[in-house]
Order: structure tokens, then sequence, then C-alpha cells
């Protein structure tokens, strides 16, 4: 989850060139700084037609590219106090006949109506202390809806990590409500990763300290069953993985040890320990096995399979430590240029007699993406964010070693791009890759189209919206 | 992350009624309670706690139960001896008697406390929650469920 430090460097540089012309601009407390961070307007995105300013769209590619992020981090007098903190902000580039639209609103959520209507930062938070009369009953008073989307049904889900999704209208992103599931689960938490197989079943966990609530719904979004497990450690916990037999929960050394506020402050760093993985049958959570790796921090995977002589393998996105999510993406609130290092890809491999090992890429790159119909099963490409220097979207292939990649530019904060399969196609390469960067330069969002097999081309479409939206972290793609 | 009211839960009961301390009339205060904020079905469960030590161990000097039938209730206490007091309550919506709590421990059900205290990760303290109760009329008005 960590944007291109050049481009924050550029923008705080500028900012602070604002705040040296004089006292007028350096006087303003909460100016933004970096466009990724700014408010959207309060009322959103109307629809509005994107214009195609680069190639032309691919026949045959239809559908909406969903994308949530927080999109509002400040009122006048107070703002969150961390990136993953801000309102969910819920966008939406439509693509037909070869033209694309870009919508966005914001999730109403209690959260968001509360602070809205007293126009402060209320609701404690991941990062954020919250004011000492926040009027919380449950995590879905504090629920930012801010993390992913994903299409359920005929529904939208606006998902978080400590709550509830959101169930939204797909086409007018209207909030309805909650999805609570059943009474006596309300607030329990949902991640913003669930996992869908090829068949449609969802699998989702919900992690509070060391427990977690295992969530499997039908393609529709019935509730089939929920157990709640023991987790042998505390560690903060924002992905996972499934394979067509096992669920797989890693278990990163960064625990939470002590109930604080903000939530945040009560995790430590225990670079002593290692990084568990808990492996469970998916038809009986207590069989169970642990596999032991090096001390590491991740956020994402990509996606796990298992071989024929039953070894487990995953790609995650790592970090030596969890200096980005405890303090670089607090001071980008405060307008700070994250420190810590970018993200490598690697791959975990778990071996069926117990022995585990990491296979290294050399390839840097977040926000890592898969083709979603191979979904526990075997794969070889990974589209991820590099982040550094010049905002590269890149593909890796596991199988041959080989990496191609596309740079946009100083300009450009690249986000998330997701496999599109082509009409009729069925091969990982036979896909696109549709994401939105934010264009500094030109201070608009715009969507782009790539060919899977030759990222490196550059894009073979590109759009450009009148609006500019924050950055956010996750998307989904519904095909027409 | 949130609130853990499992010691609520086991805190506020009409099990744990204790009696209303002797005070002759003209020593003693009425509470009026009022409460808003409800959605009308089931019972509020409050409880009257006159000490630090009966708050944390759930031991109250009375405890009511109030159907309701409205967004607005109101109960009366009387004959309290003046002091330090605190309340606590449950909307009981599905008239079970008892507070549910999702599998993490966390309430399904609203719940308040006097002076519209809050909790950070549990039940308000009794320093939040705690009030001045003079001889005479006096009164609380609790917002359940929040906002």
């Amino acid at each position: 989850m960590s944007v291109s430090r050049r481009q924050l460097l550029s923008a705080f540089a500028a900012a602070g060139a604002l705040a040296a012309a004089g006292p007028a601009f350096a006087s303003e407390p909460h100016t933004t700084w970096s466009p990724g961070l700014d408010n959207a307007p309060a009322e959103g995105f109307a629809e509005a037609a994107m214009r195609l300013v680069h190639g032309r769209a691919p026949r045959g590619l239809a559908g909406v590219h969903y994308r949530n992020g927080p999109g509002w981090f400040r009122y006048a007098d107070s703002a969150t106090g961390h990136w993953f903190d801000g309102d969910g902000f819920i966008q939406r580039f439509a693509i037909a006949d070869g033209r694309a639209t870009h919508a966005g609103r914001f999730a109403d959520t209690p959260k968001r109506r509360l602070e809205q209507r007293e126009q402060r930062i209320v609701a404690p938070g991941f990062g954020t202390r919250g004011a000492p009369d926040a009027p919380v009953q449950g995590p879905d008073d504090v629920n930012a809806a801010n993390t992913s989307v994903m299409i359920v049904g005929d529904e939208l889900w606006a998902l978080w990590e400590g709550g509830s999704p959101t169930r939204l209208d797909p086409r007018s992103l209207q909030t309805i409500g909650f999805n609570t599931f059943r009474a006596d689960l309300a607030g329990m938490p949902f991640l913003a990763h669930p996992k869908v197989e090829p068949n449609g079943r969802i699998w989702n966990l919900g992690v509070s300290g060391n427990r977690a609530i295992v969530w499997r719904l039908s393609a529709n979004g019935t509730l089939e069953d929920a157990q709640v497990i023991p987790l042998p450690s505390r560690s903060y916990i924002h992905d996972w993985a499934v394979t067509e037999r096992h669920l797989i929960i890693p278990l990163q050394p960064w625990l939470h040890q002590r109930m604080v506020a903000p939530i945040v402050d009560g995790f430590e760093w225990r670079g002593d320990q290692p990084f568990r993985v808990l492996v469970l049958d998916k038809n009986d959570y207590s069989n169970q096995r642990i596999y032991d790796l090096p001390a590491m921090f991740f956020f994402h995977t990509g996606n796990a399979w298992e071989d024929a002589d039953g070894t487990i393998r995953f790609d995650l996105c790592v970090t030596p430590d969890a200096q980005f999510v405890s303090q670089d993406a607090r001071a980008m609130i405060n307008s700070q240029v994250p420190q810590g290092e970018s993200a490598e890809l690697v791959m975990a491999v778990l071996h069926a007699d117990g022995r585990a090992e990491l296979q290294r890429s050399g390839q840097r790159g977040e926000f890592p993406q898969t083709d979603r119909r191979r979904q526990g099963l075997s794969r070889d490409l990974v589209a991820m964010v590099d982040d550094r220097a010049d905002n590269r979207l890149r593909v890796m292939n596991w199988r041959s070693g080989a990496s191609q990649s596309y740079a946009f530019g100083t300009d450009q904060m690249v986000q998330e791009h997701l496999f599109v399969p082509k009409p009729g196609r069925s091969g990982e390469h036979e896909s696109w890759l549709v994401g939105a960067t934010l264009n500094t330069r030109d201070r608009a969002t715009e969507l782009h189209v790539f060919d899977a097999a030759a990222v490196g081309d550059g894009p073979v479409a590109t759009w450009r919206s009148r609006y500019q939206a924050p950055l956010g972290f996750h998307s989904t793609w519904a095909g027409a | 992350m949130f609130l853990r009211t499992a010691l609520l839960a086991s805190a506020i009961g009409l099990s744990a009624i204790a009696g209303t301390p002797a005070a002759r009339a003209d020593e003693t205060g009425s509470l009026r309670i009022e409460l808003s904020g409800l959605a009308p079905q089931g019972n509020i469960m409050l409880q009257v706690f006159n000490s630090e030590a009966g708050y944390g161990s759930g031991q109250g000097v009375t405890a009511r139960r109030v159907v309701v039938d409205a967004a607005t209730e109101s109960v009366q206490i009387e004959g309290l001896a003046p002091g330090q007091y605190a309340v606590r309550l449950f909307h009981d919506v599905d008239g079970n008697g008892e507070l549910n709590t999702n599998p993490f421990g966390i309430p399904t059900e609203p719940f308040a406390f006097s002076n519209n205290a809050r909790g950070r990760f549990g039940p308000a303290s009794w320093e939040q929650a705690a009030f001045t109760l003079n001889a005479g009329d006096n009164v609380q008005a609790i917002a359940v469920g929040g906002q």
C-alpha cells in the first residue's frame, strides 16, 4: 500500500514552495499537499464521459471497473491520523461501445454521516484517536467502508476489514446499508480480501486478536457457514489465500499487544519471531499445519495453489518490517515522505513434509493481481504496481522468470490493475489489464487498458476523466 | 479493536438487584431517567450503582425493567440517599433478558451509561458515568444507542 515516494516528494516539495511563498499559504493548517490524499468532493462525481487520449478501445471490452479507497481525510480543524482511515470513496468506470464514463460516490456510513454533520473527525480508527465523545456502540459505527469492492449477486459491496460489508447499488453507488448476515453476527469483521472460487463460492476471514471467523458464502452472498477459530498469534492480517483444499492464514510478527487508541499503536514488530503460516483443511478446520518462514511484513497475497504432491505455493509482496503501516501511512497525512522500503514479490512454498521456503523474484511491486478465474489454481502471471521512480505496471511470469513493465513516468501515480478476460479466451495472458492512474501533471484520473501479453508496449487505450480522484486501494471488474 | 462488553453483559441483570438503602424521606433524592432514541420493542434493562466497587462488580442498589412502547421512555426511582451514582443499561430488543453479543463479545443490542458516557474498549468507567445525586429531584437524560 505504498505510493510513489518520488511522487510524494515532488508533491511535498511543491507544497514547501507554496509555504515559502508567503504566510498566507503557510498559515493554512490543512491545505492538501498530495493530490492522492486530497478530499474528494463531498457530493462525489456525477457520471461524466471520459476522453480517449491514447489508442483506441479494444473490441469486445465491456464492463465496469469499480474502485474503492479512502477519499476524505480532513476537516477545517481535524484530520485522520492514518491513510487507512479516510471515508470510502467508490468509483465506477464503465466501458461500453468503445466509450468510458467515470462516476464516484462516498459510502454513506454512520461514521461519514456523523462527521459530515459535525464537520470534524469523530470516529476512532486504525490510526486515528477519535473524539472522546464518539458515539461508538460497535465496529460498524466506525466502519470506513474504504478498502475494496466486490460484486455479489446484484449488489456491490464496499469492504473494510474491521466490520460488516456495506451494500451499494452497483449502478447509482447509493448505499443500501450493512450486510451483517445474521443478527448474532452483527459487527463481526470481514476482510477486504474475500476469495471467490471458480464455482462462485466466497470464502473470507475476519480477525480480532488471536481469533478469526471463517466466513463461507454462496455465490449470491447467502451465509453458508461462519465459524470462530483460535489463532496461534495476534498478528495483523489484511489478506490471506485459499487453494482448492486449504485455507492459508499468514501470521506475520506484527502483533497486537495492547488495546490502546489508536489501534496501530498497540501493534509491535517482533523481528525475532518467525512469519508463521497456518494452513487449515477446508472441510475440517481442526485439521491444521503450521509452517515457519523468516520474519517479514506483508499486506497482500497474489493467489495460492497446490501441486499434485501437496506442495502449497502462494505469492505475496513483502517488506523487511512494518515501517509503512506503523509510520509512513500516518506521516503521509501530515505531508511527510514515506521512508520504508518498497515491497518485493516473493513466492512462499510450503512442502508436504513440513518445510517452508521463500523464493525471491527480485521484482519490486505491490497490489499484486492474478487472473481471478484461476483462484486457488495454478497460474504463472502476476501483475503489480512498482511505485519507485518512474511508476511502472509490471507483469511477472513465475514459470519463465521473465517480467515486462511499462513506465508511466514521474507524472503518474499508478494504481492496481486487474486482469480482464478477453471474450472467448481462457489463457491468463489472453487478458487485458485495466486500472487507474492519477495524472498529477494534468490533475486528472486516467483509466488504462493494456494487453496482458504485451504490457511493455504501453496501454492500448487511455481515457482521461474530468475528475481527479484520491488514490484508492482495491478494485473489481464486472463484465458486461 | 472495539468494545469488549462481556463485562457489561454480566454486570447488568435483574438478578443483581440489591436492596435500596434505607433513608428518611426528607433526606432522599429521586432520580428520573429519561431515555431517548429507542426502537419501540423489547425492554430497557437498567441498573443503578452508588459506588465504584459496586459498579465494577455489578452489585447495584436497584434495577428496573422498562417496557419500550415508544421512542422515548422514562423511569422514576425514589428514595435514594444523596451521593455519587452511575447508571448503565441496555436495550433488550428481543426480550430474552440478556445483552446479546456477537461471537467476539461485542454487543449487538444498544447500550448506554449515565452522563451518556462512552467507553473506549469496553464499558464506560465509573469516573465517566458517575454523577452527584442531591436531595430532591434529579434527572439523567440518556440517549440509547449513541447517535
